[in-house]
């Protein structure tokens, strides 16, 4: 075995070595653990597709749901729910006779809520399907709401589903039996009735956009005394209601276009989903069943449930832009003799992706992520001199192994080589627990650059450390090395922001636009300090992942600088280290 | 004696030119020559501090020299410190190595500078090991070696490439009685094989009985070459003798008792004598010579060596 991987292998191997690394490594799955934590408890970017079914006829109750990242892709986490309802008799009762304010209502409704179920599920590939029979839901003349809490590792939602919004219950009424139905989809949604086609099917126009057209069954007292949004009224049509919405996710190099469908039919049967060919001109208002193929690219079936459709790349947008503002979107059904339909008019929602990424990214380069890594390595950095040439320096076990068929440059490179695969390998360990702790919690994986940049910024630091510290082994040795590097340790890992500060200020006062000036001098500061290499990585990192550029950052940043600073901070304390060592009484 | 210090052997195989060497203010060595040669063991004495182990750090390029070269079968210490590493063994007084590690991982290790893959490196160390003693505690840590352990480890480790020279620098200090008998029958062993031996001691009489010459050095100076026939013959029994008067006749006289040497108008030393003191006193005495004093001296090794040392500093033999 070659002595540099001999040396690299006992740096390595070491147990003070490998419980730092262990440490090192149980702090990035801690950092990536507190990430995801920090990110699933606030408010969350993304709604879940839901479903929701009560027959108050046999107290069945159907909860379904799929929950999705910022990106629109499932997503593991954790559904709440709980159903209330009560008795519209004693409501209506309840509420002042003639006008009454949106307020009132709420809490009169409020008091008489009686939770009859709730429970929590863990989704599995982002759904999860509640349905059991509840007694307390069998009854008469009962209205529910719905509570559902969501947490996945992008945050926390709470919905509340109860009458008078527009996410509400609706009764679907098929023969002598009526149901309570819950369709949602993430905004913007658009809902609609599904319904009969008579050979013919009527197509939304798109000036219909905004409006969702749901049977309202509301009692005639309460559309007498309270608007209630929007609603295009159509009483006794609806078998069932559709809510859908359509986006494209999109990166510079790649789109993802999909379309969310959350759908509830009084039998369940299989919807073909039909999309508005993007060339598709002079579509008529009234189309005969048999043309929709003339003017709709079929994309996929639904049925009832919440479904994601994923479309191909093309359909819904351009390089850019969407093909078409709005798009209709038709769903048909064979039902016995029948041809059940819906329509809807649908605005393209267009997402760039990256949201999560950079949300991660961030939190990696802070100060509780990498930083962490970054403020203590350089004491392995120290240790590692201190095994490789200080200690043995000390005590003159360098001399036997310069007996050896090696020059004293071999010597000292080999041992500075050691230390330096030594530094690499543990920092790339370190980064791979933490990358992949980070993926196996939130599920994103960094670009390839950002990841290069993060580890070159904190690879290359560490060696400048380890370079400096090799100095100071050759100018000191055994104790007096221990302390002089601990010392420059301080200095530059834990007193330089504080020092540069002091300075800034002592110079500058405290003048308006301070915070600016603390930020050229730090920047400036790091070009002379070996933890400038990280700093300086970990900006650019944050300009790619982020897109934005710090205009203080920018006015004293040169790369060629940074590139000169890096290389003098690894190379030159290592060529001046061996100036020394070359002439060194190595006995101890 | 060999006043220029170099053997008078054929295949001169380490040669000490003219190394001075300084730290700080304190002149280690200087201007040190002398030379070994193959078949030869050569004891290297003086006192401590005299600067043997400085000349021997230099000799296997653990320590460069202000000036001057040491020459291993004719490569430099100073230009060819690769190659002549693989030349000559080094057992140092007290060895030192990284004794966190165990011996046959560290032996690995070492070995590993002389190209020597790891597997063969490992069975070579156990092989080593145990020859020198060491079998029982190939995996014990380097810590816990006592300091004749410690030496057979070094010999074991300069025996990696089994070289033709060696250089043993105050081996037997702190060994046993066994420990000590070992490195000098080695000493012989490899002078039989054809190995050139560098042997340093602060004690002459350790040398005695292995060297062929002594190589003696005192304040960095090398103040004598001598073969170990010519030590044994300036130490030698004489006796000192005060008369009342000296002259040829008196002298003459001596001369069928021994070798006399005058040390001044009114002493003469009789060395070797061929009778005992009272012989020569009865014989002085009936041929009129007055004998004021007559003292016996009887020179150890140890003497004839700080006889040396008192004449460099200025004094008499």
């Amino acid at each position: 075995m070659k002595p540099v991987l001999y040396d690299f292998k006992r740096g390595v191997l070491r147990r003070s070595v490998i419980a730092a690394l262990a440490i090192f490594v149980l702090v990035g799955v801690g950092i990536a653990y507190s990430t995801a934590a920090a990110m699933a408890s606030a408010p969350s970017l993304q709604q879940p597709l839901l479903y929701s079914y009560i027959d108050p006829g046999s107290g069945d109750f159907k909860l379904e749901a799929l929950l999705l990242d910022p990106e629109l892709r499932p997503v593991d986490g954790e559904l709440r729910y709980k159903v209330g309802c009560y008795n519209e008799t004693k409501l209506r009762e309840s509420l002042p006779r003639g006008a009454y304010s949106f307020a009132e209502y709420r809490e009169a409704l409020r008091k008489l809520v009686r939770v009859v179920d709730e429970g929590a599920a863990r989704s599995s590939g982002g759904r999860v399907s509640v349905a059991k029979r509840v007694q307390d839901l069998v009854g008469l003349n009962l209205t529910c709401q719905l509570i559902v809490n969501v947490t996945t590792v992008y945050g926390t939602l709470t919905q509340t589903f109860e009458p008078l919004s527009t996410q509400d219950y609706h009764p679907v009424k098929v023969g002598n039996r009526t149901v309570q139905v819950m369709v949602r989809v993430p905004e913007p949604f658009y809902r609609t009735n599904i319904r009969i086609a008579n050979d013919t099917i009527k197509l939304p126009s798109p000036l219909d956009i905004g409006w969702n057209e749901v049977q309202q069954a509301l009692p005639s007292w309460r559309t007498t005394t309270v608007v209630v949004g929007s609603y295009t009224l159509v009483v006794g049509e609806a078998l069932g209601y559709v809510s859908l919405s359509l986006h494209t996710v999109y990166t510079a190099k790649s789109e993802r276009p999909l379309l969310l469908a959350s759908l509830y039919s009084y039998e369940d049967v299989e919807f073909e989903v039909y999309l508005e060919r993007s060339n598709a001109t002079g579509v008529p208002d009234f189309l005969g069943v048999s043309d929709v193929g003339r003017y709709f690219e079929r994309v996929g079936v639904v049925r009832s449930g919440v479904s994601l459709l994923e479309l191909d790349v093309g359909l819904l947008k351009r390089p850019g832009v969407p093909v078409k503002q709005f798009l209709r979107v038709v769903l048909l059904a064979r039902s016995g003799s029948n041809t059940l339909y819906a329509a809807t008019v649908q605005y393209v929602s267009v997402l760039e992706a990256g949201l999560a990424r950079r949300l991660v990214a961030a939190q990696i380069a802070s100060g509780a992520g990498a930083g962490v890594f970054t403020a203590f390595f350089p004491v392995v950095a120290l240790y590692l001199v201190y095994v490789y040439v200080a200690k043995p320096r000390a005590q003159g076990a360098l001399e036997f192994v310069l007996a050896r068929p090696i020059t004293r440059l071999d010597l000292y490179v080999t041992r500075f080589s050691a230390g330096v695969l030594v530094i690499l390998a543990s920092t790339a360990l370190f980064y791979l627990a933490l990358l992949l702790s980070i993926y196996y919690f939130t599920g994103v994986l960094l670009d390839l650059h950002s990841i290069v940049l993060l580890y070159a910024g904190m690879a290359l630091s560490f060696l400048a450390y380890y370079s400096f510290f090799y100095l100071l082994s050759t100018l000191t040795a055994g104790t007096t090395y221990v302390v002089v590097s601990v010392v420059a340790y301080l200095v530059f890992s834990v007193l330089w922001q504080l020092l540069v500060a002091l300075f800034t200020v002592s110079v500058g006062g405290f003048a308006v636009g301070i915070g600016e000036e603390l930020t050229k001098a730090l920047y400036t500061s790091y070009y002379f300090t070996p933890a400038g290499a990280y700093h300086f990585m970990q900006y650019y990192y944050q300009v790619q992942v982020g897109g934005r550029t710090v205009p203080a950052v920018e006015s004293v940043l040169n790369p060629w600088l940074v590139g000169i600073s890096i290389s003098a901070w690894i190379a030159v304390p290592a060529l001046l280290g061996w100036l020394v060592f070359r002439r060194a009484n190595l006995s101890g | 004696m060999c006043v220029s210090g170099y053997s008078t052997g054929i295949g001169v195989v380490v040669e000490v030119n003219e190394v001075s060497k300084s730290f700080g203010r304190v002149k280690a060595l200087d201007g040190v020559s002398f030379a070994v040669s193959n078949s030869e063991v050569v004891g290297y004495v003086g006192l401590n501090g005299a600067g043997k182990t400085t000349t021997i750090r230099i000799a296997v390029g653990v320590l460069p020299p202000d000036s001057g070269d040491v020459l291993i079968d004719g490569y430099s210490v100073t230009r060819d410190k690769r190659r002549i590493s693989k030349l000559v063994g080094w057992v140092p007084e007290l060895p030192i190595f990284e004794s966190e590690l165990r011996a046959l991982d560290y032996f690995t290790y070492l070995a590993g500078y002389y190209g020597i893959p790891a597997g063969e490196a490992r069975r070579l160390g156990r092989e080593l090991l145990e020859r020198f003693g060491l079998g029982d505690a190939l995996n014990r840590k380097l810590s816990g070696y006592s300091q004749g352990m410690r030496k057979r480890f070094a010999l074991a480790v300069s025996m990696i490439n089994d070289p033709p020279n060696f250089i043993f620098d105050e081996v037997l200090n702190g060994l046993d009685p066994q420990g000590i008998i070992f490195f000098r029958e080695l000493a012989v062993e490899f002078r039989k094989q054809g190995k050139a031996v560098l042997f340093s001691s602060h004690i002459l009489s350790e040398v005695e009985g292995i060297a062929d010459r002594v190589v003696f050095i005192h304040r960095g100076r090398i103040i004598g070459v001598y073969s170990m026939d010519e030590i044994r013959y300036m130490a030698r029994p004489a006796l000192l003798i005060t008369l009342t008067r000296l002259d040829d006749g008196v002298l003459k006289v001596l001369e069928s008792y021994g070798i006399p040497q005058v040390v001044d108008e009114r002493r003469v030393i009789l060395r070797d004598p061929k009778a005992d003191s009272s012989t020569v006193i009865s014989e002085l005495v009936s041929r009129g010579i007055g004998v004021e004093e007559l003292r016996k001296e009887e020179k150890s090794l140890e003497e004839f060596f700080f006889s040396l040392v008192r004449k460099a500093e200025g004094g008499q033999l």
